[in-house]
């Protein structure tokens, strides 16, 4: 199998895949209790207006018919008209991807210059007083949940030292400490997976050789043990970057960054289906793409990964 | 977040309105007159717990579009002071002898913000768009009553109602209006964009999730506002917006100040906190359904057994206001304070409940009647660690007087279901009525209203409602609702915990707001900035 039959044929499943998520995500959304017109609507709305707004978005309809309804309409991204705001959806998330894009490269660079630096710098200098401080920082930053390491740093450095903003976004300084509540945990686990991919490689026999063979450490270094490392860490990397337009919901919500994960809460609490089920749908298709980039970059990397 | 049944209730004040009201303009004017002299320019920094969805006044039903709305659009008359109508747009009103035509005089020369002039026209327009079907506007069902709307002259409007109806000043104050041949020219489905009243503040600027900028309004009718801008900024997390507040990056928090935070910020000086006691109640509800709770000595032996004083001082000690009632004193002149209190005692809710026919025969520690024991369960909110916390101690309470209670959080959309339509599939709950300053109460206390809250029904309860909403004598109305008052009270319609003590934190370098009930942004345009040095 050639290289691009391969990524046909996976593009193909792909697409299956997708469809099964869409099914799950208008099943899980319409099996959820409660009525969303009646949320819409208010309970003081008089029944006519409650049925009209029912027939105006379709819910009158057979949920089979409401599905293939909002397929055909999805695949030319038209998602519909909010419920909330009776704005395109589609307008409405375009509207706040570049800000949620933004703050997640902020995060995702962070978290690459600190992670594989520190990760390598740790693997070659195991059991240091480097490493084990590099130890215990990446624990710490796996295990604080992100929403306390936030207000955490608003006290610090916004209310103490006041020399960064609470909340929103506008100038770089917005960006730091979300950026860093988001990186952190990236940066933690990225660090330590790093470091014990170095470590794995820096005890095979290749590394030996190469050694043996008297080569500069820096070219034994970069040439055969990082190259080989990398495998585990571009996955690594490639599934968080599925992640840059849906993971930081709880980020966005506590530094009131408008963004994606704002849209999603805040359309939860109020159940507007169609922007929840276009969130759910493009974060899973991006889930899809990621793997299939990474699987690819594998091909690359480490010839003996077999397109079959 | 706080758990919020909030069922607008809502028919109307017409009490406060004497059969003619004149314009009082000095009841406008602020009560304590700065010492310092007001200082023009400015930008005041209201932070919000959500985005706006709406700017059109008739479409949006969140609290975040409606405070916004209100600074861009005025209605004909408004609650200020102490929940007391006051004329906006109109001038004054009255109405005819047989209390079906209402004739509002409008205020000459008010401008909308493109300096065209407010007229009766425009008024008609927007109260015929509501009633419009083909709107889908949820404020229609406040125009239920309403016959039509004529233009006697640019000035002059008349509403001519089906029946008497008593609440249409209430419907009125808060439905602002729109500017007809602005909504015609962009349409309502671009409206959200650009909107255009007769607002001391005009709209600037809507950027998405982030924040809604407004810039002052030179030619308003009550005085140019000394602001120059007023931004809303969207922060959900109630510690990180009091921190905004800290930092000086908001300057206003008008929802969910932490409890546990008030006392702190009292004592410091860079706030000022304006309290506004509200027209709800917070309630331990009994589904009258429910075969055991159709004895009135068992209710009364429930509400002997919970402290509710209790409750307020260890839950919500500064924004709480033990309610023995349906009205808080915020109702002024409708709310009577003497209606029958149950304080807490658990000895006299054994002796009720024993003369009731409820003994512990098994010795299990459980009253029990007819073979059934007094088991029932508790319907929360899902996530509501208020109460929640609340349900626990109610739990332990009435287990002291041999009532097991069991607690079940439930998903508010299935729990409205349930409080609204499927009422019998829950034994009692917590929660809480929002209401307009308007008495009436139909929604919840008739046996016909909407809501019927726990299915409560009571014929003279039912004959009271029925003759306030359509009394537009406010004399006799306070008849009617006093007796309302005592009677939903000593039955225990529902067990009235506490009212809403609201609290706004506002920076003090803002003066110009009020300690009223009616709330303090209505006076945005007396709101002025002491740093600031504008003209």
């Amino acid at each position: 199998m050639t290289m691009g039959q391969y990524v046909a044929r996976r593009a193909f499943l792909s697409v299956f895949l997708l469809l099964g998520v869409s099914v799950l995500v208008f099943s899980i959304m319409h099996m959820a209790p409660g009525d969303p017109v009646m949320m819409v609507a208010g309970l003081e709305a008089p029944p006519e207006v409650v049925e009209a707004i029912r027939k105006e978005w379709g819910f009158d309809q057979p949920i089979h018919v409401q599905y293939f309804r909002w397929l055909r309409r999805a695949v030319v991204l038209d998602f519909g008209i909010s419920l909330t705001t009776r704005e395109r959806v589609s307008f409405m998330i375009l509207s706040r991807v570049p800000n949620t894009l933004k703050l997640n490269l902020a995060a995702y660079a962070l978290a690459l210059c600190i992670a594989i630096p520190v990760g390598v710098y740790s693997a070659l200098r195991q059991y240091s007083l480097f490493d084990h401080v590099g130890t215990v920082a990446a624990l710490l930053g796996v295990s604080m949940p992100g929403f306390w390491l936030g207000l955490m740093l608003m006290i610090v450095f916004a209310l103490k030292l006041h020399i960064l903003p609470v909340f929103g976004m506008g100038t770089w300084k917005h960006y730091v400490l979300p950026a860093f509540t988001l990186g952190a945990a990236q940066a933690a686990g990225l660090m330590r997976m790093t470091r014990s991919s170095v470590l794995e490689a820096l005890h095979q026999d290749y590394v030996r050789t190469a050694r043996a063979k008297g080569l500069a450490e820096r070219v034994v270094i970069y040439k055969h043990v990082l190259k080989n490392a990398a495998i585990p860490i571009v996955t690594m990397m490639g599934f968080r970057f599925a992640y840059i337009l849906s993971g930081s919901f709880i980020v966005e919500h506590i530094f009131a960054w408008p963004g994606i994960g704002r849209l999603a809460i805040n359309s939860l609490y109020s159940r507007d289906y169609f922007v929840v089920q276009a969130v759910v749908l493009m974060t899973a298709t991006m889930i899809v793409i990621a793997n299939l980039t990474v699987d690819i970059i594998y091909c690359f990397l480490d010839p003996r990964i077999r397109y079959d | 977040m706080l758990l919020v049944v909030t069922l607008v209730a809502a028919l109307m004040v017409a009490g406060c309105a004497p059969q003619q009201e004149e314009a009082k303009p000095g009841a406008e004017e602020p009560k304590e007159q700065p010492k310092e002299e007001p200082k023009y320019g400015g930008t005041f920094i209201i932070a919000q717990y959500a985005d706006i969805t709406h700017l059109c006044p008739f479409l949006s039903t969140d609290g975040a579009s409606n405070t916004v709305n209100r600074m861009i659009h005025m209605p004909l008359v408004m609650y200020r002071g102490n929940n007391e109508l006051v004329p906006i747009l109109a001038e004054r009103w009255e109405y005819s002898d047989d209390g079906l035509e209402w004739t509002f005089y409008l205020r000459k020369g008010v401008k909308w913000h493109d300096g065209t002039e407010v007229t009766a026209h425009d008024v008609k327009y927007t109260y015929d768009l509501i009633m419009d079907p083909a709107t889908k506007s949820i404020r229609r069902g406040n125009f239920d009553l309403v016959d039509k709307v004529e233009v006697i002259d640019d000035y002059t409007l008349r509403i001519v109602t089906k029946e008497p109806f008593a609440a249409l000043l209430d419907k009125i104050a808060t439905q602002p209006i729109v500017c007809k041949h602005h909504v015609e020219k962009v349409g309502l489905e671009n409206y959200n964009h650009h909107p255009l009243g007769c607002g001391p503040f005009k709209f600037k600027e809507w950027v998405p999730e982030e924040k809604v900028v407004l810039e002052r309004f030179d030619e308003y009718f009550e005085g140019r506002p000394y602001l120059d801008q007023v931004v809303f900024v969207n922060i959900p997390e109630p510690s990180v917006r009091l921190m905004a507040l800290e930092t000086g990056e908001a300057h206003y928090n008008w929802w969910q100040t932490p409890e546990e935070e008030i006392p702190r910020l009292q004592e410091d000086p860079r706030f000022t906190l304006y309290w506004a006691l509200r027209t709800d109640f917070h309630f331990f509800g009994l589904n009258h359904w429910h075969p055991f709770f159709k004895d009135v000595r068992v209710r009364q032996a429930f509400a002997y057994a919970i402290d509710k004083e209790a409750i307020v001082e260890n839950f919500v000690p500064y924004t709480g206001v033990v309610a023995h009632g349906p009205y808080s004193e915020a109702y002024g002149f409708y709310y009577n304070p003497d209606v029958p209190k149950f304080t807490y005692d658990p000895d006299k809710a054994k002796e009720l409940l024993a003369a009731a026919g409820w003994a512990d025969t098994d010795k299990d520690g459980i009253l029990d009647k007819d073979g059934q024991p007094f088991k029932i369960e508790m319907m929360i909110k899902q996530g509501d660690e208020l109460r929640r916390n609340i349900a626990v101690l109610i739990q332990k309470w009435l287990k002291d007087v041999g009532v097991e209670m069991t607690i079940r959080e439930w998903e508010w959309s299935l729990m409205l279901d349930a409080l609204t339509k499927t009422r019998d599939n829950w034994d009692v709950t917590l929660v809480q009525f929002g209401a307009s300053p308007e008495p009436d109460h139909h929604l919840i206390f008739h046996s016909t209203g909407g809501f019927a809250l726990g299915n409560y029904s009571n014929p003279r309860v039912d004959e009271l409602l029925e003759k306030g909403r359509t009394t537009l004598d406010p004399q006799q109305r306070k008849v009617y609702y006093d007796e309302y008052q005592k009677i939903v009270a000593e039955d225990v319609a529902v067990i009235f915990l506490w009212h809403s003590n609201h609290v706004n934190v506002c920076s003090s370098r803002f003066k110009g707001m009020k300690q009223e009930p009616a709330g303090q942004l209505q006076y945005i345009h007396q709101v002025w900035d002491t740093e600031a040095t504008g003209k």
